[in-house]
């Protein structure tokens, strides 16, 4: 009998980390790593993204009757996977949503730093500007 | 003790097989990805969340104890199974072994204490130190798996509750060991490396 692989944990983890992100960008105001301009389509990648990974990795062929039958990742194995597949899917995140807004928004607006400054401009040029007013001083 | 342990894990799982539905739902719960998977996607949400950097940066230092803290569980679970062991109730009781394969699958790791409540407990309690309402809400997880397993007659109650406790008490320890000044310069370090690529 098939095993849970672990390509197949970091795929469910990747894409559903992915909607997580959107998620929590669309309700905490983070537009600058939100993949579309309007929130309601963001709501809907974000419930398609973690629905349809959780329903892949369980029950596509009834995965959770039959391959997790057995022993398959281990905790360690879990946990190193987790983190590799939450980091992929942040930097597809950040790298995406910034291509996505090239056009506009190319201006920095306001001075917030860290994570506040994607509330108002894109990855890619909040951090050329936390780089910048660095220098500025 | 036995005797009580016996009785309760008999009791529960009693109740295998009477209901289709709550099979189902303890096939999920019992299940070694999903749970898991849940709690670990909230401490991913949760480092996006609060209004301002101060906020922020407790949130940060919450999730990371709880990371910390699973971890460190899983460890002092291992040391616990080198000085005590029992069986898994399937492996004393082999008639239960039907409703071990109906809900899960005979682990063959010790049971005593449970893996998996010390490392869902650990999460709860670490977050319940930050905040009781996010606590209370990683409790729900935390309690359902380890009672699907018992359920399953994979565990004993004892386990699972042996499990809570070296899970509660690591992550206080961890949270205890934290405020150090070696751990002090060493996140102070990652926060500003990471607020400046935004990401903090």
């Amino acid at each position: 009998m098939d095993k849970v692989t672990s390509f197949q944990y970091f795929i469910f983890v990747f894409i559903a980390s992915v909607g997580v992100l959107q998620l929590i960008a669309a309700g905490t105001g983070l537009k600058g790593i939100l993949f579309f301009k309007r929130k309601a389509l963001d709501y809907l990648f974000s419930f398609l993204a973690i629905g349809g990974s959780f329903y892949w990795f369980f029950q596509w062929h009834n995965r959770i009757d039959t391959v997790m039958r057995q022993t398959g990742l281990e905790g360690a194995q879990q946990f190193l996977y987790f983190c590799m597949a939450t980091f992929a899917a942040l930097v597809f995140t950040l790298i995406g949503s910034s291509l996505l807004k090239v056009r506009g928004k190319g201006q920095p607006k306001g001075n917030r730093q860290g994570l506040d400054a994607l509330k108002e401009m894109s990855y890619f040029v909040a951090v050329k500007h936390s780089f910048r007013s660095k220098g500025d001083k | 003790m036995t005797n009580v342990d016996e009785k309760v894990l008999l009791w529960i799982n009693s109740l295998v097989g009477k209901s289709a539905a709550l099979d189902r739902i303890m096939i999920w719960l019992a299940n070694d990805y999903f749970i898991l998977a849940i709690i670990s996607l909230i401490l991913l949400a949760l480092w996006f969340v609060g209004g301002d950097m101060a906020q922020r940066e407790s949130y940060h230092r919450a999730i990371i104890v709880a990371a910390i803290s699973m971890g460190s569980a899983c460890g002092f679970v291992l040391a616990a199974n080198n000085l005590y062991h029992h069986d898994a109730p399937f492996k004393t009781m082999p008639e239960l072994m039907d409703t071990v394969n109906s809900i899960f699958y005979p682990i063959v790791d010790p049971s005593f204490p449970s893996n998996t409540s010390a490392v869902t407990f650990a999460a709860a309690a670490s977050l319940w130190q930050k905040s009781h309402k996010i606590g209370a809400l990683m409790l729900i997880p935390a309690i359902l798996m380890p009672f699907a397993k018992v359920y399953a007659a994979v565990y004993w109650p004892s386990d699972v509750v042996a499990g809570a406790i070296l899970g509660v008490l690591t992550a206080y320890f961890i949270k205890w060991i934290m405020p150090n000044p070696l751990f002090e310069l060493v996140a102070n370090l990652i926060f500003k490396v990471l607020r400046k690529i935004c990401l903090a």
